[in-house]
């Protein structure tokens, strides 16, 4: 937007405050839950003055997974592979349907948002991937199914190059000689950072916050393979066993049950609160068309 | 030209995951000998070896181990598959589905056998036994009714001991403290009394977590079928064969009232609906006196704490029932090579104690030692394995428990009790049968749901009224159409019973 | 000379059509390849038979759906939740948006936006402990408050006419940082220039929301409304089930379909009943999306999705 207004400014101001209070508050307590003696969350439950403070819970995480460092390597590799591959397939796709004289576009949409409704389930899904395609226990078990290009995502990008981009620039570049390639990649492409930014965010959530895929298309013998998700989620379960179940005979006295599934969801977290700020340049970068128009 | 191309492609691939999907899976030999051939290569036999998320680091060291033995007695090697028993329901079933190698699988556990045979999982084995697993029947003989379905063996009882009756487990440190008396058969009245005690010591009585678990099974015994006795229950098994909706039965008001009254008393905690502490976590951190579990002999050893001493009494008599023996079990995958080998390690399992042991435990110097001054008991504690990280199966039991090591601090009269335990059990008369809910799939579904609905707050006895709740329990089960699939059950029942008179 | 025209047409689009092979083709494996499973829902499923060679058995899996006493409850609870969050969550991802873009200070707007993403972060799971952790009967941190200003608090776990307002704040206050971006990103892209212009004109900055922001993004409203519709027989399972703790008596007002297929099949994991489950979401979806699309094309031909 060109100019800003004060009393604007102002309003929104109090608004995000508000907003951002009512996210925070949670989030401190989830912070303070994690650090929170057990015995004492389990007395007294969460607050944000505990009588007692422990780090046993993130002890408890590091004495689990000696796989940790690796496991997060992982998960970037998985994450930047699958969402720069996954944007990329989208916006094209995207591009294509996006012009309106494409003959067959009604029919390509359907085919794309067909794909929201109905799936066939996990158990057919497992069966092409592992027998036809062979990616149990390969890396690609946990970048190609269900994440690499979702219709919702497709449906975005083809609205934004559709409704945001003027039709006339790609006219404007072929006419100066430019091949489609080039004027995608010339053209919309450039013009179109906050879209891609936010397909990217949300992709690569998805590939972050992924722990199925590794479930099921990785087993013990690929335990290297496994992602934090995976790691965290393996955690989980394995705390909720041991605390619940009678016969796995070990005392559970020392056992930071509650408490250490806070800490699980902070050191899920905290690496995309590190690296999101920094990704958000792509958001605030003002669009540049009138220069490019004029 | 491109998308013409990829269509062919696509068209191809297509076709493949159509061959690949329609190819049986079935390859089991038609005729079993009983030899074994020692001149082939040997066989790679895996077994599904369920566990904790710990790493499990010296099972290459067991797999050396059991080689040993293996390759000279049946020729094959043993490869363990760690299996996190989270993941063990979707690793059996997607292991079949997409033809992975399976062999020997666990059975039991969190994937229950009818429904492992019925989504036909397990290889039947009466043939394999017949041929080549003598040892594995005699071991299992007294529950081999349990191990079939429609008259067919699917698995091997791992645990062949399943004699059952309802406990309390308490701290017996602070009875002592408080002067109780805590003895087998302790009455409802008797336990009212305890938990008073425990009141006044600012110790809650025990508490029924937010599950729709029955605790009653736990408390007073009964013999169960489908879920939670979705498809009904009969409350003295040893003496009866009347198949009831046991929600609708006189002991479930008492044992509900009685809730009821420990719950507004504040013998129990008010929150327990809600909080999603478990029993065990409360128990060791010495806020509940003690809990209702089931009894079996080497139950003691789960609830064993390094803070306080813990004792056990008996509030039922003890059971052998279908579901009991079912606990934990050994099938073959549907889709094993090699059937033939795999039966030949489960046999071998029940033939040879060592490797039970090495099933079990883990290698001897490694991650146990014996406990000195006892002939079969072995620890943990002091080797490299102390933290279960070297070798640990919490969930999986293997060979005849009366012929192999125990783990302190259960005795050397551990075998001899639990033998003694057993006989002094009735058998319930139904044993060996069970029902087969295919048909009410639709029934059994609804069930579930209206019990996931009511049940936790009747057992935590937070209800306003308690006949109240209970009918409205009744005709919501009764509308789910529970008394339809009783009546199919005692039809099926009685069949059965003419038939195995 | 008509032919060829044509030839040429065609020839015109096919660097569009290889643009988008590779997504086409993703989705014809990822998504179209598996479709031969929606067989399941109709047969008596065997691992080890596969999906062809199991038996059919009618609509035999499709009867739990409507065994229960409480189907009606269960389909009102989905389709009127879903329907109030997705106006209401594109009215407050909306405002949110256009409030986001008029803050001043790039500082600002970043923490802003950090902040408001977090509750997206969250699994549900976490979510369910932190909402207890403020309306614990003993120890809620929400019910001491009101213990002490108001000398008394509700059973929020117990009495069901709080759910519907937990269940949409929870919601809301998930989904509005994913709302805000989704929407931001629409607002950055519009031409600065028609704001200059608008300015110029002497139109206040509400006037140009009316008259500009608003209208501009309407394509991409229709489309995710649109887009949710589809989604309308389906309902957020960690919400319904764990945040509200499981709780049997609150069921009247949090249980809908999915969580009702997952208690009824808990237990017994039946392949082909949950196919059929998710069948029925489908097939209902699917009739909700064609329809809206439908009016919406009659409405404006620009907005609607194929």
């Amino acid at each position: 937007m060109v100019k800003t207004n004060k009393g604007w400014n102002i309003a929104a101001n109090i608004v995000m405050v508000l907003l951002s209070f009512l996210a925070l508050a949670p989030f401190v307590l989830l912070i303070i839950a994690s650090l929170t003696d057990e015995s004492v969350a389990m007395t007294f439950g969460y607050s944000y003055f505990p009588q007692k403070w422990s780090i046993s819970a993130y002890q408890y995480i590091a004495s689990q997974a000696g796989r940790l460092g690796r496991a997060y390597m992982m998960t970037i590799l998985v994450t930047a592979v699958g969402t720069g591959v996954g944007v990329m397939i989208t916006a094209l796709l995207g591009y294509m349907l996006s012009n309106p004289a494409l003959p067959g576009r009604k029919w390509l949409n359907l085919y794309v948002v067909f794909t929201m409704l109905f799936n066939g389930g996990l158990v057919p899904t497992y069966i092409m991937y592992v027998k036809t395609f062979a990616i149990k226990n390969t890396i690609f078990g946990l970048i190609v199914p269900n994440l690499l290009c979702s219709a919702f995502l497709v449906m975005l990008v083809r609205n934004y190059f559709e409704n945001s981009i003027p039709r006339d620039l790609y006219e404007a570049a072929r006419i100066d000689g430019a091949s489609e390639f080039q004027t995608f990649f010339r053209v919309a492409l450039p013009l179109s950072t906050p879209i891609l930014a936010t397909i990217g965010l949300m992709m690569g959530l998805a590939y972050w916050n992924d722990w199925q895929n590794g479930l099921y298309y990785l087993s013990d013998q690929s335990a290297n393979l496994k992602t934090i998700q995976n790691i965290l989620n393996d955690i989980n379960t394995n705390i909720a066993y041991l605390a619940s179940n009678s016969t796995a005979g070990v005392s559970v006295t020392d056992l930071p049950t509650q408490t250490a599934r806070m800490a699980i969801a902070v050191v899920g977290i905290l690496p995309i609160l590190v690296i999101y700020p920094f990704f958000q340049k792509y958001f605030a970068k003002g669009i540049t068309m009138g220069a490019v128009k004029g | 030209m491109k998308k013409t191309l990829a269509l062919v492609l696509s068209v191809l691939m297509l076709a493949a995951l159509l061959a690949g999907c329609g190819s049986s899976n079935n390859s089991a030999p038609a005729e079993v000998s009983g030899e074994i051939d020692k001149e082939e290569a040997p066989y790679e036999v895996s077994i599904q070896f369920v566990g904790l998320f710990e790493e499990n680091k010296d099972i290459a060291e067991v797999e050396k181990a059991l080689n040993a033995i293996t390759l000279e007695k049946i020729n094959c090697t043993v490869d363990i598959v760690p299996v996190f028993i989270g993941d063990l329901p979707t690793t059996t079933s997607l292991g079949v589905a997409g033809d992975e190698k399976l062999d020997v699988v666990a059975v039991g556990l969190t994937s229950p056998m009818d429904n492992m045979v019925s989504q036909e999982l397990l290889l039947p084995l009466d043939d394999l036994l017949a041929a080549r697993g003598q040892d594995a029947l005699k071991v299992t003989e007294h529950v081999a009714k349990a191990q079939k379905i429609n008259g067919v063996t699917y698995a091997i009882s791992g645990y062949p001991y399943a004699a059952m009756c309802g406990s309390f487990v308490y701290n017996k440190t602070m009875a002592d403290e408080w002067g109780l008396d805590m003895h087998d058969g302790m009455t409802i009245a008797e336990l009212t009394e305890a938990a008073k005690v425990a009141h006044e010591h600012g110790v809650y009585m025990t508490s029924y977590s937010n599950s729709s678990q029955l605790n009653y099974k736990f408390q007073l015994g009964g013999d169960y079928f489908g879920t939670n006795g979705a498809f009904g229950g009969i409350l003295d098994p040893a003496n009866s064969t009347t198949i009831v909706n046991v929600f609708d039965s006189q002991e479930y008001r008492d044992f509900w009232k009685q809730n009821k009254d420990w719950y507004d008393k504040g013998y129990t905690p008010s929150d327990m609906l809600t909080d999603s502490t478990t029993v065990q976590e409360l128990f060791s951190n010495q806020k509940l006196f003690g809990t209702a579990t089931g009894y079996t002999t080497n139950q003691m050893a789960s609830w064993v704490n390094p803070n306080f001493e813990v004792d056990i009494i008996r509030t039922s008599d003890p059971i052998i029932s279908t579901a009991g023996a079912r606990e934990f079990m050994l099938g073959i995958a549907a889709n094993c090579k090699r059937p033939d080998k795999a039966m030949d390690l489960i046999n071998l399992i029940y033939a040879d104690p060592d490797v039970a042991n090495l099933l079990m435990y883990g290698v001897e110097g490694l991650d146990y030692v014996a406990v000195e001054g006892t002939q079969n008991v072995i620890t943990a504690v002091g080797t490299g394995n102390e933290d279960h990280n070297g070798y640990y199966a919490p969930f999986v039991h293997y060979g005849d428990p009366t012929a192999i090591k125990i783990v302190a601090p259960l005795t050397d009269s551990y075998p001899a009790d639990t033998k003694a335990f057993e006989n002094e059990a009735k058998m319930s008369l139904t044993f060996g049968y069970d029902f087969d809910g295919s048909a009410f799939s639709a029934e059994a579904g609804a069930i579930a749901s209206v019990l996931e609905q009511k049940l936790p707050a009747l057992n935590a006895g937070a209800v306003a009224d308690v006949d109240a709740a209970v009918d409205e329990l009744v005709a919501a089960l009764n509308a789910a159409g529970m008394q339809d699939v009783i009546d199919a059950n005692q039809a099926a029942l009685d069949a059965w019973l003419a038939a195995n008179k | 000379m008509d032919q060829k025209k044509k030839k040429t047409n065609f020839k015109q689009w096919i660097p569009f059509y290889i643009m988008g092979l590779p997504g086409l083709i993703y989705l014809f494996i990822n998504n179209y390849l598996p479709l031969a499973g929606l067989q399941i829902a109709f047969k008596t499923f065997s691992y080890s038979k596969g999906m062809w060679a199991s038996p059919w058995c009618g609509l035999k899996n499709f009867k739990f759906l409507f065994r229960t006493a409480d189907a009606w409850i269960m389909i009102r609870n989905t389709l009127l939740y879903n329907i109030f969050w997705i106006i209401l969550g594109a009215v407050l991802g909306v405002t949110a948006a256009i409030l986001i873009n008029e803050v001043v200070g790039k500082l600002k707007k970043k923490f802003y936006m950090t902040a408001i993403l977090l509750p997206y972060l969250m699994s549900m799971v976490v979510i369910a402990y932190l909402v207890y952790a403020y309306l614990s009967p003993t120890s809620g941190l929400f019910t001491k408050a009101l213990e002490r200003w108001i000398g008394s608090a509700p059973a929020f776990y117990q009495e069901t006419k709080w759910w519907p307002l937990i269940l949409t704040f929870v919601n809301q206050w998930r989904q509005i940082g994913f709302g805000m971006i989704l929407y931001m990103s629409t607002i950055l892209g519009i031409d600065p220039s028609l704001y200059e212009a608008a300015t110029l004109d002497g139109a206040t900055r509400w006037q140009q929301h009316k008259k500009i922001t608003i209208p501009l993004m309407i394509p991409t409203i229709v489309m995710l409304f649109i887009l949710s519709l589809g989604q309308i027989f389906r309902s957020d399972f960690g919400l319904f089930y764990q945040v509200p703790m499981n709780q049997g008596a609150l069921y009247p007002v949090t249980q809908t379909i999915d969580t009702y297929v997952y208690r009824a099949l808990l237990k017994t994991n039946d392949v082909g009943m949950s196919s059929a489950a998710s069948f029925v979401q489908s097939v209902v979806g699917f009739i909700f999306i064609v329809g809206a699309n439908k009016v919406v094309s009659h409405l404006d031909e620009n907005s609607k999705l194929f």
